[in-house]
């Protein structure tokens, strides 16, 4: 019960980043399908918005070391 | 079905078969015979025993931002003291890798990137550094063994090798814990929210210097209801800038150290090197991604709110 907490945290915290990235990569494949030409453009950009989506995962990962190691 | 199954058959000759089993013999082998007691890990940083600076004492992130900060110097040095008008082997490669960002920058920032590559380039450089002096060997690893100081620390007994000692994984009531000499600099809180408080402290100046006072216009504007809303969120997200920073950065290059720790605490061998791959991407990708974001905001500032649609990409 003691580690609840912060497995919570990281837990509920990482649902909407997941989802975040999987529209983010769904964006970016149909527009590589629909335009080949533009994949290199459309990659770089897809991985920042990855990284931007991820960051709030990242806010719940140490919300849950916080809340386990200090 | 038939091509298939003799692909397989033919894949699984002798030779390779032998190779999966030698690396499977390894990791479970490496697993038995040389356990890794799982590293201590704690958000602040440690304190090198015994190291002050006129008072102050050192901590380990302090010696790794100091290490990333000589790298950047010896490589400067190292292009600058033998330039030559056509580049070969190093400094065309530095060279290729300064004129790709510049242009980058230069797509965002327009007709400024004069002004701002330098601040760009430097986090950019920085933080490449620094992130990847994480993953060199000896890093986390290497250090001081001493009683842990706190309460509640997980501690370990050691082993003597010759006049160094190691620790071994069973854990003890009075053990000892390890400090290393260095750990990577970004996991230190200090360092993101340094280098957020230098970026957001200069946006501001800069905004002032190139709009005057119009500047404020951004935060004040009474005109109608809906834009002096609007002037409170931008006023409200200027600050939350420094917190998204600060933790986007701090939280990933800890959570990679805590990552590379785990997986070679629960398999010592072979499976922790795509985590560095990973790392390695994920350390460039937030020194990218801080850079960028500092000239993003930084071309925001000095734009004026009304010639918002004219610049807009």
């Amino acid at each position: 019960m003691e580690f609840l907490p912060s497995g919570l945290a990281i837990g509920l915290g990482a649902v909407g980043p997941g989802i975040g990235i999987g529209l983010v990569a769904l964006g970016a494949l149909q527009a590589i399908g629909r335009n080949p030409e533009a994949a290199g453009e459309i990659r770089t950009n897809m991985i920042l918005g990855i990284v931007f989506a991820e960051s709030v995962a990242i806010y719940a990962l140490v919300m849950a070391l916080i809340l386990r190691f200090v | 079905m038939q091509s298939s199954g003799s692909a397989l058959r033919r894949f699984f000759n002798r030779r390779n078969t032998s190779y999966i089993v030698g690396v499977l013999i390894l990791i479970i082998g490496g697993r038995i015979l040389f356990p890794v007691p799982l590293p201590t890990i704690q958000l602040p940083a440690e304190k090198i025993p015994g190291l002050t600076i006129l008072g102050f004492p050192v901590t380990n992130t302090l010696i790794a931002t100091l290490l990333a900060d000589l790298t950047l110097l010896a490589i400067a040095l190292a292009v600058r003291l033998r330039l030559q008008l056509i580049p070969t082997g190093f400094q065309n490669l530095v060279e290729w890798f300064l004129e790709t960002f510049y242009n980058l920058a230069e797509e965002i920032a327009g007709e400024r990137v004069k002004q701002f590559f330098p601040l760009f380039m430097t986090i950019l450089l920085f933080l490449l550094v620094a992130n990847w002096w994480e993953l060199i060997p000896g890093v986390d690893s290497i250090g001081i063994i001493e009683h842990p100081h706190e309460e509640g620390i997980q501690s370990y007994e050691i082993a003597e090798v010759g006049p160094l000692a190691i620790l071994t994984p069973q854990v003890s009531d009075h053990g000892y814990i390890l400090v290393p000499f260095v750990r990577a600099a970004a996991t230190d809180l200090n360092l993101p929210l340094a280098l957020a408080l230098i970026v957001t402290v200069y946006v501001q100046f800069t905004g002032f210097r190139t709009l005057g006072l119009r500047y404020l216009r951004k935060f004040f504007n009474f005109s109608t209801p809906i834009m002096a809303f609007v002037g409170v969120l931008e006023l409200v997200s200027e600050f939350a800038r420094i917190i998204s920073f600060t933790f986007r950065l701090f939280g990933n290059i800890f959570a990679g150290q805590v990552l590379l720790a785990v997986i070679s605490f629960l398999v010592p061998f072979l499976i922790a090197l795509p985590f560095y791959g990973l790392e390695l991407f994920v350390g460039f990708m937030q020194a990218f991604v801080f850079a960028i974001l500092a000239l993003v905001f930084l071309t925001m500032a000095t734009t004026a709110h009304d010639e918002h649609s004219e610049h807009a990409h």
